[in-house]
């Protein structure tokens, strides 16, 4: 095991803090209007249901108000007409790493993605701005039937299979920046896992931001069939300008009867990044779906995952780490809506506040009438490092129907000052100290990421908590 | 039925500065300038709807002010209705009447002496002005209904004052009784208590409507001012009938080394709205807020809380159960706020809520706001149904399951009971029952 020292000298603290020259083939240019929206459908040579589709949410996008009723007042910041909406290099995405460009490929190399796909996945896709430069997946899945492509392709070639989903778990209305995503979306990953295939290895999406006043609005749909189960991940990063940019995607995921479908985020965006996310699943009977949410970066991020179950017996799970350090809100949380009978969901959020950081859990849980002995586990736990973090938490719970049952736990606390005082007399300095028992706070949670992304964790958590001591 | 002299007048129609003016004239100055100021305020305010964060999942009656109108009681009909359990054991008792004094209560010669205050708002304005000008109309909600309270402090015509001076000890509970007899009446019960530096006081507040008044609205008001070192302990009892839309809007300020209890009792209503809002800010200070609700038919109570710490070193804790049968709603949506100076908090919220109809619903939104890190703060909730294996003890002892389940609602609710005073308890025990078919009140345990 390497030491403290070790650890924190063998990564690279600022390794997403880099960006290229912008030399792009297609630009949507500044703001955003129907032309906008017209050029983005003309350069992807959409079919006229998606370019209808797109301008009906636009429309959807601009009578939606801001919703700083019970959200931060920060969204007024965004400035919608200053964002280009889209930016591509005309590339196709690469089969090989050779055929990528040099300096995309040269960015991924840096992020280690390459090098991750060798060791442990099963499938990789990395998106430059608004679309794809390199999408691969083991030859074997191919066979089996499994489609993992990007959002434009898979509509064009695949329709039968994504256009009956697409937009239905989480509908164009749903909130503003569904609308924002539906309008102007581009790249993400579709996924098509046929009846009983069970892939072992995860597969892989990363996004990078490259461009300033960029705006990343990407789109991804998972569809399990019966029996079939995924895991997938993505990470995100982006350079530190000197204007905020935005990120606002949809994620929908189908889970068919007894599928199980697990989904992992790791959000490291920089601090400047506005990211607002709507993910949501439906799980039919027997189905099992799984968000794994972490959330280090971003300047705001505004992102509830839920699990509408849908089939008698379906299982929802969040389990969501956020760390929000100075000038970051992390408005994180999950949304459970049970809508059939015998159907259980579980939440564990654990949050971070270092300096003037401030965590927010908001969350969900529903139950209707005609529904019987569902259930739901509600724990949030908010750890407070310095007397100027924050931490809110809002859930809201309704419940009617026979049988069943609902518990929501939350407490508030710090690291406890014996906790530190046996650490310190044991050898240990201050930070060190506190850098143990924040990861002994988050520890039962990474244990439930897969092992490369736990130790990612863990270091990253170390390197905020750096100087939040003293 | 009492006379109106007012009608088709309703709250939403009433020409208010000039009928202020009027039936407020013997009013000192000052509280008639409140008033028109207060009436402005309700007028420029919008009705609530579901979509204000505040109203969240409430049924909001858009029309409730164009259904009400304005009692101007004639003063010689009026007697209460029925022989009260919450006189027997009290001090003092005030019975109000669609907001008339009916009862004479006699103030014990050494309290007066002591120059304890204990009077009808009526008669503290005539004889105790300078005492209660400090503190009449000092505080809003902040937790949805300001248009409601605005309208409660233009026309609110009665109710209890009591001053406790610096070190005096007022021993027993000093009780009043609202309650109303005309229909589509409105009536504005108001109750504000100042304890100073170590004084001890009970209050036992009771809002109750005639099962032939229908359709009235009740809004009452309560506030509680504990200073330094005292202590005050406030229960609310309200079992109106259940045509009655009823508003209390209650507020505390607890000072330095200061203890508040507050219990609230909510039986009766068709739909009540409850906004309790604790504010705990001196250091050492304790306040403790408690509700118990049974909600059957077709009964709405929506209850609101606030917990705010701006001292260190305080110490506050939550405990609102509610029991729901048939079509009962009830909403719980509590926030406890610990500001950044306010480090040593330890503040507790719990909402424990118990369906025994599939049809009934309880919606439960348990906030947390914390700015200071070296604080113990908690909330739960949890909405369940009764114990399926302890009803099956009680069945295999031969016991039959409706009596099985009155008793396991019972039980539910004594961790509520349990914390209030007997001669509180008793007084919950002995209210008037309503139209159905057992009493309420038989869910709250004997001790």
């Amino acid at each position: 095991m390497l030491s403290e020292a070790e650890t924190l000298n063998t990564i690279d603290r600022d390794k997403g803090n880099f960006h290229f020259k912008e030399d792009y083939a297609y630009d949507a240019g500044v703001g955003l209007t129907e032309e906008t929206i017209e050029y983005i459908s003309k350069v992807k040579k959409e079919a006229d249901w998606v370019r209808q589709f797109r301008l009906k949410a636009l429309d959807v996008f601009r009578r939606k108000p801001n919703p700083t009723h019970w959200a931060t007042k920060d969204l007024e910041n965004i400035h919608y007409d200053t964002i280009r909406y889209y930016l591509s290099k005309g590339q196709q995405p690469s089969r090989s790493w050779d055929e990528v460009p040099d300096d995309v490929k040269e960015t991924f190399e840096r992020l280690g993605i390459p090098e991750s796909e060798r060791k442990f996945l099963a499938g990789v896709e990395a998106q430059f701005d608004s679309e794809a430069a390199y999408s691969r997946m083991k030859d074997d899945l191919e066979k089996e039937g499994v489609i993992f492509m990007g959002s434009t392709e898979a509509l064009e070639k695949h329709p039968e299979i994504f256009k009956p989903y697409f937009g239905k778990v989480i509908p164009t209305g749903d909130n503003k920046y569904s609308a924002l995503n539906s309008a102007v979306f581009s790249g993400g990953s579709f996924i098509y896992i046929p009846k009983g295939v069970k892939v072992k290895q995860p597969l892989q999406a990363y996004f990078r931001i490259n461009a300033e006043s960029f705006g990343q609005f990407e789109r991804t749909l998972i569809i399990a069939d019966e029996g079939a189960e995924v895991t997938y991940m993505e990470g995100c990063t982006a350079p530190k300008f000197e204007t905020s940019t935005l990120h606002s995607a949809v994620v929908e995921l189908v889970a068919l009867k007894d599928a199980k479908i697990q989904y992992i985020t790791v959000q490291n965006w920089s601090n400047n990044v506005f990211n607002l996310v709507t993910k949501r699943a439906m799980a039919e009977e027997g189905a099992e779906v799984k968000w794994i949410d972490c959330n280090i970066g971003s300047r705001l991020t505004m992102k509830y995952p839920g699990v509408v179950l849908k089939g008698k017996g379906a299982r929802g799970e969040v389990l969501s780490i956020a760390l929000a350090n100075d000038g970051q809100q992390q408005d994180t949380g999950a949304k459970m809506i049970h809508l059939a009978s015998d159907t259980s969901s579980n939440i564990i959020a654990k949050s971070i506040s270092i300096g003037a950081g401030q965590s927010i859990y908001r969350g969900q849980v529903h139950m209707p009438k005609d529904v019987k002995g569902c259930k739901n586990n509600t724990e949030c736990d908010a750890l407070l490092i310095n007397t100027n973090s924050r931490t809110d938490t809002y859930p809201a719970i309704t419940v009617t129907g026979e049988g069943n049952s609902v518990q929501h736990e939350a407490s508030v606390s710090k690291v406890s000052a014996e906790q530190i005082f046996y650490m310190m007399q044991r050898g240990l300095d201050e930070g060190q100290a506190m850098s143990l028992a924040v990861n002994g706070f988050v520890n039962d949670l990474i244990k439930a990421f897969p092992m490369e992304y736990s130790v990612e964790l863990k270091r990253l958590i170390e390197m905020e908590m750096e100087g939040s001591v003293g | 039925m009492i006379p109106n002299t007012l009608v088709n007048n309703t709250l939403n129609h009433l020409e208010g500065p000039s009928y202020i003016e009027e039936r407020f004239s013997s009013d000192p100055t000052w509280v008639l300038k409140e008033r028109l100021d207060a009436w402005e305020r309700f007028s420029a305010l919008a009705m609530p709807t579901r979509k204000d964060e505040q109203w969240r999942f409430a049924t909001v009656n858009r029309t409730l002010l164009d259904e009400v109108e304005l009692a101007m009681p004639n003063e010689g009909l009026l007697k209460a209705s029925t022989e009260l359990p919450a006189a027997r054991e009290a001090l003092m008792h005030f019975h109000f009447v669609d907001d008339v004094l009916v009862t004479e209560p006699e103030m014990p010669e050494a309290l007066v002496r002591q120059g304890v205050i204990i009077s009808s708002l009526k008669d503290a304005l005539i004889h105790h002005e300078a005492a209660i000008r400090p503190w009449l109309f000092q505080n809003t909600t902040e937790l949805g209904s300001g248009k409601f309270e605005y309208l409660h402090r233009a026309l609110v015509s009665n109710g209890l004052f009591v001053f406790v001076p610096k070190n005096v000890e007022v021993s027993g509970h000093i009780a009043a009784t609202y309650e109303v007899t005309g229909e589509r009446t409105a009536s504005f019960p108001h109750t504000l208590v100042v304890a100073q530096d170590h004084a001890r006081v009970q209050i036992l507040d009771s809002y109750l409507t005639a099962s032939d008044a229908q359709g009235s609205y009740v809004s009452a008001s309560a506030h509680v001012h504990v200073d330094q070192g005292a202590r005050v302990e406030r229960t609310a009892i309200q079992n109106t009938n259940i045509s009655t839309n009823l508003f209390q809007l209650d507020s505390g300020f607890v000072s330095r080394d200061a203890e508040f209890q507050s219990t609230a009792i909510n039986l009766g209503g068709k739909k009540a709205r409850y906004e309790n809002q604790v504010s705990i800010e001196g250091s050492g200070s304790n306040a403790k807020m408690y509700a118990l609700t049974v909600a059957d038919g077709k009964q709405e109570f929506d209850q609101r809380t606030f917990q705010t710490h701006t001292a260190p070193n305080t110490f506050s804790d939550l405990l609102y159960k509610n029991a729901l049968m048939d079509q009962a709603r009830t909403v719980f949506s509590g926030l406890i706020r610990v500001g950044d100076d306010a480090q040593q908090t330890d503040a507790y919220q719990t909402n424990r809520n118990i369906l025994l109809d599939a049809s009934a619903e309880a919606n439960s939104l348990p906030g947390l706001e914390i700015s200071a890190n070296d604080v113990k703060c908690s909330h739960g909730a949890t909405t369940g149904k009764l114990s399926e294996e302890e009803l099956f003890y009680f069945l295999q002892r031969g016991i039959p399951p409706r009596i099985a389940k009155h008793l396991m609602v019972t039980g539910f609710l004594e961790e509520v009971t349990e914390k209030m005073r007997p001669s509180a308890l008793r007084a919950a025990q002995n209210l008037p029952s309503r139209t159905w078919g057992h009493p309420l009140s038989s869910f709250l345990a004997f001790r």
